[in-house]
């Protein structure tokens, strides 16, 4: 938000509604800002790491293995992925998939106080989706891998969760399902 | 801390009138304030809040057909709620964005990206828990850049 503030302020000033006073640090700030801030946010996290922390995620949260089979929380669907209905991946294919394929990154949902990455996948790239002014590639990637069924992803049978810490290295704080398990068809 | 200066953006919860005012009901009722009814409460904690009029605004007045040249006009306006006409309000939210984005972009580290204000109430989400307990939130620092590998 801060780099989209900062460009809408260049534009306001270019069209003359703003004083082109604002223009030039405006402009400067907006580049440190577009290529530096998200560095501190991402994650890199393996196949194997990824793979053994939703594994881990599962049995902490009492949720049921087949979650992450098939279509995963979407069963009831149709598959995305060509390879959607095996046992090995999720709905998408394994390069949509977190961890699927090779290394991915995604972007934390904050920073804490002294440093460390809250490693939680999270909705927030949607207010990128939302304001940025020029969508990469990457920003697709990371979409469409935070769109995976639950807990791969955010998407649920009733509709998107915004946070979803299955990825997290902190395992501290994993909470049981109040359910015995919850059943996907 | 609730600011009433004008420079942040006011948050509202409740999106329909009806929920409004149960809502300004409600919350008069449990801050043991059910005198005010449903008189309207603005509050400008929560830190996103502050970045999102500039975007919404240039694309009004520079992409939109019915936002051209209606700029002049808008900005003559007086505020019923502040003090000043609507430009000298946006002037305001032009300088407090630049002020809280000035640390980061004359040395860019982590300690100089934007910080919550209120443990409690950083941003969207609500909550302490709902940022994990993290004080750097990632939607208002974040654009990503072309490729995140």
């Amino acid at each position: 938000m801060v780099p989209s503030a900062l460009r809408a302020i260049v534009q306001l000033a270019e069209a003359g509604i703003l004083s082109s006073n604002y223009t030039e640090n405006a402009t400067q700030w907006a580049e440190v800002w577009e290529t530096q801030a998200s560095q501190f946010f991402e994650v890199t996290i393996d196949s194997t790491t990824a793979s053994s922390r939703l594994s881990n995620y599962i049995t902490q949260a009492n949720l049921t293995e087949s979650l992450l089979y098939g279509a995963g929380a979407l069963n009831d669907t149709q598959s995305a992925g060509s390879n959607g209905t095996n046992n090995t991946s999720a709905w998408g294919v394994a390069e949509q998939t977190i961890g699927g394929a090779d290394n991915s990154t995604f972007y934390a949902l904050s920073i804490a106080r002294n440093g460390s990455l809250v490693e939680v996948l999270n909705s927030d790239l949607a207010f990128v989706l939302l304001y940025a002014n020029n969508v990469s590639e990457g920003i697709i990637q990371a979409t469409i891998e935070a769109l995976q069924p639950y807990p791969r992803g955010l998407l649920t049978d009733v509709g998107m969760v915004v946070a979803n810490a299955a990825y997290d290295s902190n395992v501290t704080n994993i909470e049981a399902s109040p359910l015995e398990t919850i059943e996907c068809s | 801390m609730p600011r009433r200066d004008g420079r942040g953006l006011r948050f509202i919860r409740p999106v329909s009138p009806a929920s409004l005012y149960l809502s300004q009901l409600m919350g008069s009722i449990q801050n043991n304030q059910s005198e005010l009814g449903n008189t309207p409460e603005y509050n400008y904690v929560m830190v996103d809040t502050d970045f999102l009029l500039l975007p919404v605004l240039a694309d009004y007045f520079l992409n939109y057909p019915q936002g051209q040249n209606r700029s002049t006009e808008f900005f003559a306006r007086n505020s019923t709620l502040n003090q000043g006409t609507f430009e000298e309000l946006l002037i305001k939210n032009v300088d407090h964005v630049l002020n809280l984005s000035m640390p980061f972009a004359l040395n860019a580290t982590q300690e100089n990206l934007v910080q919550i204000r209120d443990p409690l109430v950083g941003n969207w989400r609500d909550s302490g828990t709902g940022l994990g307990y993290g004080i750097y939130p990632f939607d208002v620092n974040c654009k990503l850049p072309a490729i995140s590998s």
